[in-house]
C-alpha cells in the first residue's frame, strides 16, 4: 500500500461513520480533487445525501468542494446554463505567510483565529446585524476559517455588491475627509462613540484604549496619552465629538493609522474574490482536507476555545510507521508532541499524524 | 384610488389598477401616444411633467406609459430601455423633492424600499442600500453609518436611492408576449438607437488594461458606469491619444447620455490634465478587474501583464449582477484532464 492509497483509506473509513450533509446539496455543484490537486473535476450534482454519502465511500476524493451558489441545474455547463438562484455569502480568513511554512503554527493558528472572532464580533452582529444562528462557522481544513451566512438577506447580493461588503470589512475606500471636519480654528470634530460604522468604532476603541492607557492605538497617538490626565481629557473630548481636546501632533496622518487598526486583513486579494466571486466552490464543511488530513470541521462549541490541532483530529490513533522525507519541526497535536525529526527518520505515530504528514509531503508510508 | 399619484408615478401598481378600471384598450391612439412619450424620452433623455390634471388627461398619461413600455418590450433592446428607464426614473423624482411624506413613504413600500426613520435621517437595511445607492464614491459603505444591519442616510439621499429604484423598476421588463401589430410602431424607435459609427473604437486597444476594457464593454452594452468608472475612462482615453469628439462618440452608449454635460465634462478633463489613478486607487473606486500587476493602468503592457491578468479573468466576464462567472482558465484545464483520463478508462 503505497502513502496516497493509506490516506485514502483513511479518509474512506472515516466517511463510513462521519458524512458531510451540507444543506440544500441537490441545487449545489460539487467538485472533488486528488492527492495532487485540489480541484481535478466540478460540475458535478448529488441528488441526495445518500449519493454523496456513497460517492465518498466508494470514489473518496482527497478534497471535497461545493458552490457557495444554490442552481436550478447544478451540473449543466456552460456557467449560465445552471441558473444561479443565489449564494451564501463567504468569507475566507487564512493565516498569511509565515516563517512556519507549511506547518502553520499555533501562532498563526491564533492569529487567524482573532481576525475571524474580530470580523463577527466588530463588524457581522454589530454592523450588519446579523445574529449568531445566521452564519456557520467551520475550520478551513488547513490554516484558517470560512464563514458561511445562510441568512435570506443576503443570497441574492451580486458580486458588485458583495465586493463591496468585502471593501467595508477590510476598510477599502475610507476616506479621511468624511471622518473629521476642522473648524475655522484648525480643530478636529469627529465621530461620536454611538455613532455607526467606521465612526463608532474609531471613537469606541480609541476611547477604550485610552481608557486602558495602552495598545495600538495609544501607541500611535503618542507616550503622552499613557498618563491618565492627558487621556481623560482625549476621552472627554471625545464623548462630544471634540477630538481636539488634547494636542496631537501630525493628527491628520495618525488618525488615518489608527482608522487601518480597526480593519480586517483579509490575507490576499485571493480571499477577497471568495466573497466576491458568486460562483466560487469551496470546502464541504466536515469534509476531509487533502492538504492536512484536518476536517474541515463545524466550530460548534465557540471559536475561542477551538484549537484545530486537536479538535479538527478525526482520524484514528492506530500506530503507523512512516519514514520521514524533509524536516519536521515539534508539533503538538491532541495534546500530544512530536518531532522535531530530521530526513529519513523512521518514526512510528498515530494514523492521524501520519496522514497529517503524508498531507503535507513530509513523509511516506515506510 | 389617488389617479393624480398615478399618474405622477406609472409604474406603481396602483396605476396598474387604475388603468385597468379605466377601461382603456390598447387601441391605435394609446400606441400612438405611448410612442411619443418613448420618443420624447430616447431622444431628450428627459420627460416632462403632467401638465393638466384632468382626470381623462390623467389616465392617459398612465396608458402612454403602459402603452409606451410595451414598444420597448417589442424591440427588447437594451440601451432603448435603460435609456428610457432613467428619463422616466428622473420625471418621477422631480416629483419626489416636493412629495408629501405619506406619499414617499407610500413609494417606498411600492418598491420594496423600507426605510425606518431616524431623527432627520432615514435608516435602510444594507441589502437594498448595496443594490440601490447610486455607486458614487460619497456611498461607499465604508464611508456609511451603518448599525445592526441599517445604513443611515439623508432625506436628500433616501429621494437619490428611490430614484435608482425606480430606474431598476422601469427597465425590468415584463416576460410578456407583444401583438405583432405593435411591431411596425416599434421598430420607428431604433432611430434612437446611437449611431454605430461613432461607437467603435478606432484606436488600437490591445494594451488597454481589463479595467479598460472591461468599462468599454459596459458601456457597449449600454451599462449605467458609475461616475467614477467614466472619469477615469475618459482620463485614460484622453492620455492613450484618444480625440474628445471620439470619447463623446463612445459615451453615447451610455443610457442616461447627456450631449451637453458629455461634452463639457470631456473638455474640462483635457483641460485639466488629470493625472490617471493608479491601480490602488482605482481598487478603492471599485473599479478595478484584475490583478495585473501594474501599478498603474497606464503601465499595462499585454505582453508583460496579460498573464495576471489572464489569472483573474473570471471578474471581467460581468453581465448581469448575480450571473456567475465564466471557468477559469485553470478550470478549463482541470475540466480537459479529467475528460482526457475519463475518455482513455472507457
Ligand atoms: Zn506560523
Amino acid at each position: 500500500m503505497n502513502s496516497e492509497e493509506f490516506v485514502q483509506r483513511l479518509f474512506s473509513d472515516y466517511y463510513r461513520s462521519h458524512q458531510p450533509a451540507p444543506n440544500s446539496l441537490e441545487k449545489r455543484e460539487f467538485g472533488f480533487g486528488g492527492f495532487e490537486k485540489k480541484i481535478e473535476a466540478r460540475h458535478a450534482w448529488f441528488k441526495s445525501q445518500e449519493a454523496l454519502s456513497k460517492f465518498l465511500i466508494v470514489n473518496t476524493p482527497f478534497y471535497l468542494s461545493y458552490s457557495a451558489a444554490y442552481y436550478e441545474f447544478p451540473d449543466a455547463r456552460p456557467m449560465p446554463k445552471k441558473n444561479w438562484l443565489g449564494a451564501d455569502l463567504i468569507f475566507d480568513l487564512d493565516a498569511p505567510a509565515h516563517e512556519c511554512g507549511k506547518f502553520t503554527c499555533q501562532i498563526c493558528l491564533e492569529k487567524i483565529k482573532a481576525e475571524t472572532l474580530k470580523l463577527i464580533e466588530n463588524f457581522l452582529i454589530p454592523d450588519f446585524g446579523f445574529a449568531k444562528p445566521d452564519f456557520a462557522i467551520n475550520f478551513s481544513g488547513n490554516r484558517g476559517y470560512h464563514l458561511h451566512i445562510r441568512h435570506q438577506s443576503i443570497l441574492e447580493l451580486s458580486r458588485e455588491e458583495r465586493r463591496e461588503l468585502v471593501d467595508y470589512i477590510t476598510g477599502t475606500g475610507i476616506e479621511f475627509a468624511s471622518f473629521f471636519r476642522t473648524d475655522e480654528n484648525n480643530r478636529i470634530y469627529g465621530p461620536l462613540p454611538t455613532d455607526g460604522g467606521y465612526y463608532g468604532k474609531l471613537a469606541r476603541e480609541t476611547i477604550s484604549q485610552l481608557q486602558d492607557g495602552k495598545g495600538e492605538i495609544v501607541q500611535i497617538l503618542g507616550k503622552k496619552f499613557e498618563k491618565p490626565p492627558n487621556a481623560q481629557k482625549l476621552i472627554d473630548g471625545i464623548r462630544l465629538g471634540n477630538w481636539d481636546a488634547v494636542r496631537i501632533i501630525d493628527k491628520e496622518k495618525k488618525f488615518n493609522e489608527i482608522l487601518k487598526t480597526l480593519t480586517i486583513k483579509l490575507s490576499d486579494q485571493v480571499d477577497a474574490n471568495v466573497t466576491a466571486d458568486t460562483s466560487k466552490l469551496i470546502r464541504v464543511p466536515n469534509s476531509l482536507h487533502g492538504g492536512s488530513g484536518l476536517c474541515a470541521i463545524d466550530v460548534k462549541k465557540g471559536i475561542s476555545d477551538f484549537n484545530p490541532l486537536s479538535d479538527a483530529v478525526v482520524l484514528p490513533a492506530t500506530e503507523v510507521k512512516v519514514e520521514i522525507s524533509e524536516p519536521v519541526p515539534k508539533i503538538e497535536m491532541k495534546n500530544q508532541t512530536f518531532g522535531p525529526y530530521g530526513k529519513d527518520a523512521q518514526i512510528t505515530v498515530p494514523a492521524y499524524f501520519a496522514a497529517y504528514l503524508i498531507c503535507k509531503r513530509a513523509a511516506a508510508i515506510g | 384610488m389617488d389617479l393624480l399619484f398615478a399618474a405622477k408615478y406609472p409604474f406603481t401598481t396602483g396605476a396598474r389598477s387604475a388603468l385597468l378600471e379605466s377601461g382603456i384598450s390598447m387601441d391605435e391612439d394609446t400606441l400612438q401616444s405611448g410612442y411619443e412619450r418613448a420618443t420624447v424620452a430616447l431622444s431628450t433623455g428627459k420627460l416632462p411633467k403632467i401638465a393638466a390634471e384632468l382626470q381623462s388627461a390623467l389616465v392617459s398619461q398612465i396608458a402612454s406609459y403602459a402603452s409606451a413600455r410595451m414598444l420597448l418590450l417589442a424591440l427588447n433592446n437594451r440601451y432603448l430601455t435603460n435609456r428610457y428607464a432613467v428619463a422616466e426614473a428622473k420625471r418621477a423624482s422631480a416629483y419626489l423633492s416636493g412629495e408629501s411624506e405619506q406619499n414617499l413613504e407610500l413609494l417606498c413600500q411600492e418598491l420594496a424600499l423600507r426605510f425606518e426613520k431616524n431623527g432627520r435621517q432615514y435608516l435602510l437595511p444594507f441589502p437594498e442600500y448595496l443594490r440601490f445607492n447610486p455607486h458614487s464614491v460619497d456611498y461607499r459603505l465604508s464611508n456609511r453609518k451603518i448599525s445592526g444591519g441599517l445604513v443611515q442616510v439623508s432625506p436628500h439621499e433616501r429621494i437619490r436611492i428611490m430614484e435608482e429604484a425606480i430606474k431598476a423598476r422601469v427597465g425590468k421588463l415584463p416576460d410578456a408576449k407583444v401583438p405583432a401589430s405593435v411591431q411596425p410602431l416599434a421598430k420607428k424607435l431604433l432611430l434612437h438607437l446611437p449611431r454605430e459609427e461613432l461607437a467603435t473604437v478606432k484606436l488600437d486597444s490591445s494594451n488597454y488594461p481589463p479595467c479598460i476594457q472591461n468599462m468599454l464593454v459596459r458601456l457597449r452594452m449600454s451599462e449605467n458606469l458609475p461616475h467614477t468608472a467614466r472619469w477615469t475612462l475618459a482620463v485614460y482615453l484622453l492620455r492613450s491619444g484618444m480625440k474628445p469628439e471620439e470619447i463623446i462618440g463612445l459615451f453615447k452608449n451610455a443610457p442616461d447620455y447627456s450631449e451637453g454635460t458629455t461634452r463639457y465634462q470631456v473638455e474640462y478633463l483635457k483641460q485639466k490634465g488629470y493625472a490617471m489613478p493608479s491601480c490602488v486607487t482605482m481598487d478603492s473606486y471599485g473599479i478595478c478587474v484584475a490583478r495585473c500587476r501594474c501599478a498603474s493602468p497606464v503601465h499595462y503592457r499585454k505582453e508583460k501583464h496579460g498573464r495576471f491578468a489572464e489569472a483573474t479573468r473570471t471578474d471581467l466576464q460581468k453581465g448581469e449582477p448575480g450571473t456567475p462567472s465564466q471557468e477559469t482558465p485553470e478550470q478549463t484545464l482541470a475540466k480537459k484532464k479529467w475528460e482526457d483520463a475519463k475518455s482513455r478508462s472507457q
